[in-house]
């Protein structure tokens, strides 16, 4: 596993400067190979974020807790690096640089932060967060173990591993490992799911799986619903109403989803509007809650007359 | 004696024409290149405005699509401006730097700003290639005749 974690790591430094680039090929293997994204910021300190806490990284790829020895990043490096995010083709990604990311080869992301003009354009770059995507083959297996049918809200914190474990859930019901093969239909505006790129998914969605890209979730699930007669719909992150009412009419149309959402604990999960309209809507049959931290166990819960049942 | 002495003064003849449709011929290629030039550049505009495809898939297509190789590598090589283009010798100093800045700088605007970009290159290069042609419609027999008659020149002058 460490291999594959270390050569995600590795395509990640393709779309840095040379000279970070150099550093950053200094980090010990093993280290590298944990690291889950890369933050460059004009004139700032080189840092990188590791098991959820940031380090900073000096001249020669050793990470530091405290930024003082720490590499700064120049603005040209950071230039150059925004044209290697691009592949030197901004119109390419304008959309996506609208929204603040661009889509990277392999799955992994890059968000962008700077002036943006009256069209939305960036003008000005001021710091660049390159999300290394890991695929974990098996990392949805305890929900695959008890899973049969209906839809699935993953909820968990930043950082917990939704979009990891929405990722493998999705290869493992389209694989038909749970005993049925399920058709999926996936709605992947940001590319975060299955790695798309110029075409080429690079994750495992499993054989039986659509792709959407580009489209709003809502559009998506509409046209999912009505050309690719999945058995399942999956997309990331529920954030507005209108998303939640969209999950609800594909409920109605028989087809079940599966999605994540952003939550700190338990309670949040009544306590956010869409979150709490799709559960009392009926739609949603199993709520899988990540732990924030590594050693504790993902909680399995049914949501009953207003209330969360443990499951598993 | 007087044999080789004329087939020396033809020989002689013959490099002063061959001098001068060489130079010719230069005026004659930069034309066809800076047609190219706007051929790829359109074809670029092509790509992006109605494909977005990103740059390196549209170089690769330029490659499919039947235009030298080496010449669209040439092209894309941005990375020195002193170096660019340098074996081209017949291109003028003014050619090589509106192409320069064109290949160098696309990919950093949206679509619509590429598109005005490469347009306002093809304009000043088409006007490189209307001054290439006077050029070469004034100069071509000019050149060939000059040649021929330093020919005839030396050779009478060494007879």
């Amino acid at each position: 596993m460490q291999g594959i974690n270390y050569k995600a790591f590795e395509n990640a430094l393709d779309t840095v400067s040379v000279g970070i680039k150099n550093i950053l090929n200094k980090i010990d293997p093993n280290v590298a190979a944990d690291i889950q994204e890369i933050r460059l910021r004009s004139y700032s300190p080189l840092c990188v974020t590791k098991m959820g806490e940031t380090f900073f990284v000096n001249a020669f790829g050793s990470l530091e807790s405290l930024p003082n020895n720490a590499y700064i990043v120049s603005e040209s490096e950071l230039k150059e690096t925004y044209r290697l995010l691009s592949s030197g083709s901004v119109y390419s990604h304008i959309n996506e640089i609208k929204d603040g990311y661009i889509i990277l080869k392999h799955g992994n992301r890059a968000g962008v932060c700077g002036t943006f003009t009256e069209d939305s354009a960036l003008s000005h770059i001021t710091s660049v967060n390159i999300r290394i995507a890991k695929q974990i083959i098996g990392s949805a297996g305890q929900i695959a173990e008890i899973y049969s049918g209906g839809s699935v809200l993953i909820a968990g914190p930043p950082g917990s591993g939704k979009t990891t474990v929405l990722r493998d859930f999705i290869r493992i019901l389209s694989s038909g490992i749970t005993g049925k093969m399920y058709r999926v239909c996936v709605i992947d505006r940001r590319g975060e799911i299955s790695a798309a790129y110029l075409g080429k998914i690079y994750n495992d969605l499993g054989p039986n799986t659509d792709l959407i890209q580009g489209v709003p979730i809502e559009k998506g699930i509409e046209m999912a619903i009505r050309t690719m007669y999945p058995n399942i719909v999956a997309f990331d992150e529920i954030s507005t109403q209108n998303q939640a009412s969209s999950i609800i009419d594909s409920f109605n149309a028989g087809v079940d989803v599966i999605t994540t959402a952003h939550i700190f604990n338990e309670d949040d999960l009544l306590k956010r509007k869409p979150i709490r309209t799709i559960l009392s809507s009926g739609a949603v049959k199993w709520i899988v809650v990540l732990p924030s931290s590594i050693g504790e166990k993902m909680r399995i819960l049914s949501y009953d007359r207003l209330k969360l049942k443990c499951i598993l | 004696m007087y044999i080789i002495k004329i087939l020396g003064a033809a020989l002689i003849v013959l490099a002063g024409f061959l001098c001068g449709r060489y130079m010719s011929e230069n005026l004659a290629l930069r034309c066809r290149t800076l047609e190219n030039i706007i051929k790829i550049a359109l074809f670029l505009k092509e790509q992006i405005v109605c494909f977005r495809y990103e740059i390196e898939v549209i170089y690769k297509n330029l490659i499919d699509n039947g235009f030298d190789e080496d010449f669209v590598l040439n092209l894309k090589n941005t990375k020195s401006k002193k170096e660019y283009l340098k074996d081209f010798d017949f291109l003028t100093q003014k050619d090589k730097s509106l192409s320069y800045e064109l290949f160098s700088g696309v990919g950093m605007r949206d679509a619509k700003g590429e598109e005005e970009n490469i347009l306002v290159y093809i304009k000043l290069i088409n006007e490189q290639l209307d001054f290439a042609k006077q050029e070469y419609a004034k100069k071509d027999k000019l050149y060939k005749n000059i040649g021929t008659f330093l020919g005839i020149g030396l050779a009478i002058f060494l007879i």
